[in-house]
């Protein structure tokens, strides 16, 4: 199993990113502390004003299919505009990648909310970033995603995640070693019986 | 009886694959199931399902794999792509003839479409016109399927598609003018029809269309969709047949997932004459009606499950409404806010549930059998007089009310025997549960002392939020988040006899920032405990009491518990099977050591405590199912909050204060 570690890093306003590592957008906590001084929508302007003014236009031209929703309040539309503010002010840093983070990406699944996924995904496609899937509870996760038809380049998940449920999902799996630490996993043939040419998954039983 | 045969399945990730992979399992059958190379497994673990990795371009790698199998289910497509839809509907069915041939499986069940009788076909129709006159000259033993309309949950299909236009949009757009009749049929009835036809001898060498016993047209359905939600006022606006298709082929080069394609134009603008009687009487098949279908797929099944409202839609109602929402036994009928914005974000994230701007307005619509009130704590006193005078169990985040003297104001006669829940949920997390046990277990004998803290980063300048306004919040730190400590000193020790605090205001002007009380307890037991927002370093509420007793200390956090013991004092028979750390000159009980809960548990925000909630929910859920009353009710909450009562009483008093008998309740 091929194995390889990485950073997992939080944006932070001042902060300098470590190149290289994965970014986890959008900072929940850093967001909720703003929405108790100033809203939910106070909270987003502060965050786009500091924004250079070629990146506001980047972001407005790339948004504006959305903006009849964006002004409905459209939650999707609002939260993939926070993670995009953070992609760009992440830009010198040279993230590997992007991971949609686990208060937000495990509130879709509770809510079967597909869109969500689906638009985070091409997000970081169009930045050209990896995008993956930070879950707490993998099993339902993976299932819902694979029902949807939608695949991340990877997910992460926390340590105590059943190996076993991992290992045979046939996806990039990071897990959180430490508090700051992914480490990635590839399956490989290895973990998949191979069978007249094509690669045969067991599923673990419940 | 569990048989034996094992079906080969391909397009088992689609909307028919999904249902009919579990359809099959469910009637006792194998399946190996073909899903391409990195794609996620829609399916739970079972242990007849075995995935095979592969795709229809390269279907003869699988001979091995099909060699055994008692049938062939051939449900993979491709319906837009006017190159691909070829590989796949055609030069892929001819080359899984072929496999078939090798691996010598006889039978296939080929799903076709009711597209190949159009006069005018797209792509779609066209390579499985041509896949079909493939299956029928195979010299196999075939059954040719042709499901109208197939709606279901799946995010891609037409039906879902027209779903969320009559969801979010203020018009419906129908391509052409939506006349010609259809019969649409629920995805489970296609898997049902699919397993019947497997071993059917009736059914070999003919085709079948598949269809409702109701024909009906777009119109309709899309009438019968808007009843469900409720949208009937809602007008739909008909696209003209020429710009529809040129839209359609405008977004084909624009879109590499277009949400409509020329065929479905093509498919809803001609007659398709479905004629499903055959099935009926051949495979004994009978599918359930159009609006019995389309509540079961929009709605889901409602019976016997608890409609819940949410009251407040803000942090708290969100997390409740998106546990809730795991709950197989909750359904959430009511979603109620003030604000329609809101309300709007709340429904935009997915949450089930109506929309009201009033509990009482929500009760006059909607079934509902409990409450979860999440609104800042000013407004809970209205709410709660609401659900009292209807009798319906509820559950209220803490602190329940901005001044103690409101539980007087509360009628007893209508609280008697109700069900009622305050979110005390550090009480539910498993620190503070196995603490508790030990304490109740005297592992560390007579109780001695204590020292509480409760911390945040969250306050370092003047702020201007409800919760920083003292007539809405009832106060500062002690009151938002202390319940968080002083519900688990409640839980630990019961309620002081004496308070002496005070408090002090650093950054804020009508609330305290931070708080410093002295609690005694009947028994000898006197603690401190210490409050503050505006400590640096803490990004999330954290409560740590370290209690002292004859025989040793303990320290219980979020993260875990520490137990000093002294010399030849026993470890309670609690502790054993918890596997401890070393830790000094004791031990270390990490969380994630500690017993887990017996049931999976969807947990959010693990790091805030997100399986408390959980747990704490379901308890509350359980209670109201069981008819017992929750151990963390109103009283409790009641008594906490007396205890904050009497910490802001002593400060602004400057005087120890005594708790006086008969206070608490």
């Amino acid at each position: 199993m091929a194995k390889m570690k990485q950073q997992i890093v939080f944006f932070e306003e001042g902060k300098t990113l470590p190149s290289g590592s994965v970014l986890a957008a959008p900072n929940m906590v850093a967001y909720i502390r703003d929405v108790l001084d100033v809203g939910p929508i106070g909270a987003v302007v502060k965050r786009f004003i500091k924004l250079p003014v070629l990146d506001m236009v980047r972001l407005g031209l790339r948004n504006l299919p959305h903006l009849l929703k964006i002004v409905g309040k459209d939650f999707v539309s609002g939260l993939l505009i926070l993670v995009e503010i953070e992609l760009l002010k992440s830009k010198k840093a040279k993230i590997a990648s992007v991971v949609l983070t686990d208060q937000v990406s495990d509130l879709g699944i509770a809510f079967g909310n597909n869109v969500l996924y689906d638009r985070f995904i091409k997000l970081a496609h169009a930045y050209e970033k990896d995008a993956g899937i930070w879950t707490n509870n993998f099993k339902t996760t993976a299932i819902r995603l694979g029902k949807w038809r939608l695949r991340p380049d990877f997910m992460v998940v926390p340590q105590e995640t059943g190996r076993d449920l991992w290992e045979t999902s046939g996806i990039k799996i990071g897990v959180i070693e430490n508090k700051a630490e992914l480490v990635f996993y590839q399956a490989t043939a290895k973990n998949e019986e191979r069978s007249g040419g094509s690669r045969l998954l067991r599923l673990p039983t419940t | 009886m569990l048989r034996q045969e094992t079906i080969f399945v391909t397009g088992a990730s689609g909307l028919i694959g999904k249902a009919t992979v579990r359809y099959l399992l469910e009637k006792g059958y194998a399946v190996k199931a073909l899903l391409r190379s990195g794609s996620l497994s829609p399916f739970y673990a079972h242990k007849n399902l075995r995935i095979v990795r592969g795709s229809m371009e390269e279907i003869l790698n699988c001979v091995s794999e099909m060699r055994g199998c008692e049938a062939v289910v051939n449900l993979a497509a491709n319906q837009y792509h006017p190159t691909e839809s070829f590989v796949v509907n055609v030069k892929g069915v001819a080359e899984l003839i072929e496999a078939m041939k090798k691996s010598k499986v006889t039978r296939l069940i080929h799903i076709s479409t009711l597209a190949v009788r159009l006069a005018h076909k797209g792509v779609y129709g066209k390579t499985k016109s041509q896949a079909d006159d493939l299956v029928r000259k195979s010299g196999l033993d075939w059954t040719i399927l042709r499901p109208s309309l197939v709606y279901g949950e799946d995010p891609k299909t037409i039906f879902t598609t027209i779903a969320a236009f009559v969801k979010s949009l203020p018009f419906v757009p129908v391509l052409g003018n939506g006349e010609q009749p259809f019969r649409p049929v629920w995805v489970e009835d296609v898997a049902e029809a699919i397993t019947r036809s497997v071993n059917n001898l009736k059914s070999f060498g003919k085709e079948y269309d598949l269809g409702s016993k109701e024909a009906l047209t777009l119109n309709e359905l899309i009438g019968k969709i808007q009843k469900v939600l409720r949208k009937e006022k809602q007008p739909i606006v008909h696209v003209p047949y020429v710009l529809s298709i040129m839209g359609a082929l405008i977004l084909r080069e624009i879109m590499k997932d277009p949400p409509i394609s020329v065929d479905n134009v093509l498919g809803s603008n001609q007659p398709t004459d479905c004629r499903p009687e055959k099935a009926y009487r051949d495979l004994k098949w009978n599918p359930i009606g159009v609006d019995q279908g389309i509540k079961k797929v929009l709605i889901g099944d409602l019976k016997g499950r608890l409609p819940v409202a949410i009251v407040g839609l803000g942090k708290m109602g969100t997390l409740h409404g998106a546990i809730l929402s795991t709950f197989p036994e909750v359904r959430v009928t009511a979603l109620v806010d003030k604000d329609v914005k809101l309300g709007k974000t709340i429904l935009s994230m997915g949450m089930a549930g109506r929309f009201y701007t009033s509990l009482e307005e929500a009760c006059k619509h909607e079934e509902i059998g409990a409450v979860f009130i999440t609104t800042p704590t000013f407004a809970h006193k209205e709410i709660i007089q609401e659900c009292l005078r209807r009798k319906l169990p509820f559950f209220v985040e803490k602190p329940v009310f901005t001044q103690w003297s409101d539980f007087l104001g509360l009628p007893q006669e209508k609280k008697k025997g109700l069900i009622t829940a305050a979110g005390y949920f550090y009480s539910f997390r498993r620190p503070y549960v196995l603490a508790k046990e030990l304490i109740d277990k005297r592992i560390l004998g007579r109780l001695q002392s204590f020292r509480a803290r409760l911390l945040i980063s969250e306050v370092f300048r003047e702020k201007h939020g409800w919760i920083f306004r003292k007539e809405l919040s009832g106060g500062g730190v002690l009151m938002n988040p202390g319940p968080h400590v002083f519900g688990v000193l409640e839980k630990f020790f019961g309620r002081p006899e004496e308070v002496l605090a005070s408090t002090r205001k650093i950054y804020s002007r009508e609330v305290e920032d931070e708080g410093r009380i002295n609690l005694t307890y009947k028994n000898g037991l006197s603690g401190e405990v210490f409050a503050s927002w505006s400590v640096k370093g803490v990004p999330l509420t954290a409560v740590r009491v370290e209690v002292i007793g004859e025989r040793g200390k303990m320290a219980v956090a979020e993260e875990g518990i520490s137990l000093i013991l002294k010399r030849g004092a026993k470890v309670a028979n609690s502790l054993k099977g918890i596997k401890t750390q070393k830790r000094g000159k004791g031990v270390f009980i990490p969380v994630a050591q500690m017993p887990a809960p017996k049931e999976p548990t969807f947990v959010l925000s693990p790091a805030a405590g997100g399986e408390g909630y959980t747990l704490e929910d379901r308890a509350f859920i359980s209670s109201i199912l069981a008819k017992k009353k929750f151990p963390y009710d109103l009283d409790f909450a009641a008594r906490v909050e007396k205890t904050i009562a009497l910490c802001y009483q002593s400060a602004e008093e400057g005087r120890t204060i005594r708790g006086k008998r008969g206070v608490y309740r």
